[in-house]
């Protein structure tokens, strides 16, 4: 009992081959879509991946490329493979090759899909390399003389700009780590001997920011150094003070903005997947139908397209079968050369 | 005036010649209108005062690219109704060029202006729109607001004290360092808004030259089409011309003042002669017909025309 048996004349068959010869080359350009949105989004990665500590991995991006190539080379054969159908004496030539090139279609849609599920779920990955990469970016902050660091604090000040964020979490970030290099220090001064002693490591930590956090929107001048002393400036509230620092921090902002960059591509790759899907269902039906012909020479002739011959448990049945007599041809054969080895 | 023979082929040759030119004259407008409305946006977005005449620049390219891409689209039919939208239009556009000439220097003094009063008013957040000025007791400081901070510094911004050589360990505020951005407001401004109206300009120049030469074209196209009278498809020899006779007769056939006239006090215009209308290219069998019988006929044929029809008439019954 045939699976989802369809009658095909000859004029359904035309249009069928027609209308799958469109959809491959549509699918085509689905493909080189995918490709660059890959490219575009390993780009991205490419330029934070300073903020990063290079440790980002680039799974995604490079399955998108992948899957995006491998789409073109595989829609534009089927699209020829279609082009030829109506034709008998050109189908014959593909007619061997069309029951392997459907398996492979198969495992191709698989992989399409398994891709669009990384896109959705490897941002979490994300996460965690981020938070490593911002608590080192902005450790190494004051490193400006040191060599291979030396542009992290330019790095760090135009990401805080442009991402609207302060800090890790939060602004207090920074009153945790020493972002005032020990070159601008006068080691004379009293105050900088208090600071440096009040805390075990020898760290001149102050509660202050770098002028990246400061907020264009707030109405008074940015408020950067002693930010928790509410006496140091007039008419100043630290803890219902919103609009003076961006309030987010730069690892939240940063993941909404790739989390949002891979959930569309993860949409795109998932209706290129069904695309693909449709594309191999047509071509089965294409396959079977123009092998069921009654009469190869008549093309007027009435025949059946079908999915699969049997139902799906007798489909999966006769599988493993074939796979069982693969197994037992060699053993066959093994005793064979035994026995023929013996005889001679 | 300027007399240029014109064969069959010629003509054809002109019609797609200024076909081609009026479609790319029409895809030049096409880019002007982008480019007038880009230099618009970009000026009327950055600080740029009120005085400054300078929006008036890309508002008339605007008006004038519109007009030429109408008349444009006509011209590429060849019709004869379009000559007069062309004329019309190279008008607009001479005056659109030299808008974007004169405007461009105001340019410079109205960035000054504006930007001169959005620092003076940068403290006053809280009231926008009618704006407060504090003469009693401006409170100044040798500081800068944080946005003036270079990130490719390698030291944390200096803000305040700036004048002091004391007030931060190893700052010496007279050599010259990454602490601020070392350049001005207004050239950053100035620079991309007056390339573009430099651009802007050129296009336009080009512009008015094509569509002079369309114009010519044009005119020449339509007056030796006049000469084949009704069978337009007929393939002799016409002449094709920008005036019937020289410049002097042409004025005066409009009325225009010329020389002496223009002197004197306007005088009574006398009556134009009407003549009966002459039957057209009789001539039109065996190839080369007689010039003069194939010209066109005027309402109010001039003097020496007529003369030369007159003589070319006897010539020819003498002939017969």
């Amino acid at each position: 009992m045939a699976l989802l048996k369809v009658k095909f004349d000859q004029k359904k068959r035309v249009k069928l081959a027609q209308g799958l010869w469109l959809m491959n080359w549509l699918s085509v350009l689905a493909g080189i879509i995918l490709f660059s949105l890959g490219l575009f989004l390993k780009i991205e990665l490419r330029k934070r991946s300073e903020v990063m500590n290079d440790a980002e991995s680039h799974v995604v991006p490079n399955s998108l490329i992948g899957v995006g190539a491998l789409s073109c080379v595989f829609n534009s054969l089927a699209g020829k493979i279609c082009y030829d159908a109506l034709d008998p004496a050109k189908f014959a030539k593909w007619r061997f090759w069309l029951k392997p090139y459907l398996a492979v279609c198969v495992l191709f849609n698989l992989v399409v899909f398994f891709v669009a599920l990384c896109c959705f779920l490897l941002q979490g990955s994300l996460e965690s390399t981020l938070a490593q990469g911002l608590r080192s970016g902005m450790k190494y902050y004051r490193d400006t003389d040191t060599p291979g660091r030396c542009f992290m604090k330019r790095t760090i000040d135009l990401l805080q700009i442009e991402f609207q964020c302060c800090g890790n979490n939060g602004f207090r970030d920074w009153f945790e780590i020493q972002w005032i290099s020990n070159r601008y220090l006068d080691f004379s001064s009293k105050e900088v001997k208090d600071r440096i002693k009040s805390n075990v490591d020898g760290r001149y930590l102050v509660d202050g920011v770098p002028f990246s956090c400061c907020n264009p929107s707030s109405p008074r001048p940015c408020i950067q150094y002693q930010l928790t002393n509410n006496s140091a400036h007039y008419s100043y509230d630290h803890q219902t003070e919103e609009l003076n620092l961006w309030q987010s921090g730069c690892r939240d902002a940063l993941l909404g903005y790739y989390g949002s960059l891979m959930s569309s591509m993860g949409t795109a790759a998932l209706l290129v997947w069904l695309f693909e899907v449709a594309i191999t269902v047509g071509l089965r039906y294409l396959h079977t139908a123009l092998e069921g012909l009654c009469n190869p020479e008549d093309p007027d002739c009435e025949s059946e397209g079908w999915l699969l011959e049997k139902s799906v448990p007798e489909t999966w049945k006769a599988f493993l079968e074939s796979l069982k007599n693969l197994g037992k041809g060699n053993q066959v054969e093994a005793t064979g050369a035994g026995q023929a080895a013996e005889a001679s | 005036m300027l007399a240029l023979p014109l064969p069959c082929g010629s003509r054809v040759r002109l019609a797609q010649g200024l076909w081609l030119l009026s479609w790319l004259l029409v895809l030049a407008d096409r880019l002007e209108l982008l480019g007038a409305a880009y230099l618009l946006a970009q000026a009327l977005g950055t600080f740029l005062a009120q005085s400054c005449h300078f929006p008036a620049m890309p508002q008339a390219v605007l008006l004038a690219a519109t007009t030429a891409l109408g008349t444009e689209l006509e011209a590429t039919s060849a019709s004869c109704a379009s000559l007069d939208g062309v004329l019309g239009s190279g008008g607009l556009l001479v005056a659109a060029l030299g808008l974007a000439l004169a405007l461009s220097a105001g340019l410079d003094i109205g960035l000054q202006e504006s930007l001169g009063a959005a620092l003076a008013h940068y403290k006053d957040t809280k009231v926008p729109g009618c704006i407060q000025s504090n003469v009693k007791g401006l409170y100044l400081t040798d500081g800068v607001p944080f946005s003036c901070c270079n990130p490719h510094s390698p030291r944390p911004c200096l803000q305040s004290c700036l004048s002091d050589p004391y007030a931060h360990p190893f700052f010496d505020p007279w050599q010259p360092n990454l602490n601020l951005w070392a350049q001005g407001c207004r050239e950053v401004l100035l620079d991309p808004l007056q390339g573009l109206a430099g651009t802007l300009g050129s296009m336009l120049a080009i512009n008015l030259l094509l569509q002079v030469t369309v114009l010519l074209g044009l005119r020449y196209l339509q007056m030796a089409l006049e000469g084949l009278g009704r069978d337009l498809d007929g393939e002799w020899e016409t002449q094709g011309y920008l005036l019937p006779g020289g410049l002097k007769t042409a004025c005066l056939q409009r009325g225009v003042p010329t020389g002496q006239r223009l002197l004197r006090c306007p005088q009574k215009r006398p009556l134009p002669k009407r003549t009966c209308p002459r039957p057209r290219c009789q001539g039109g069998g065996a190839g080369g017909a007689d010039v003069e019988n194939s010209a066109p006929c005027w309402e109010e044929a001039t003097q020496s025309q007529r003369e030369k029809m007159s003589s070319s008439a006897s010539v020819a019954e003498s002939a017969g």
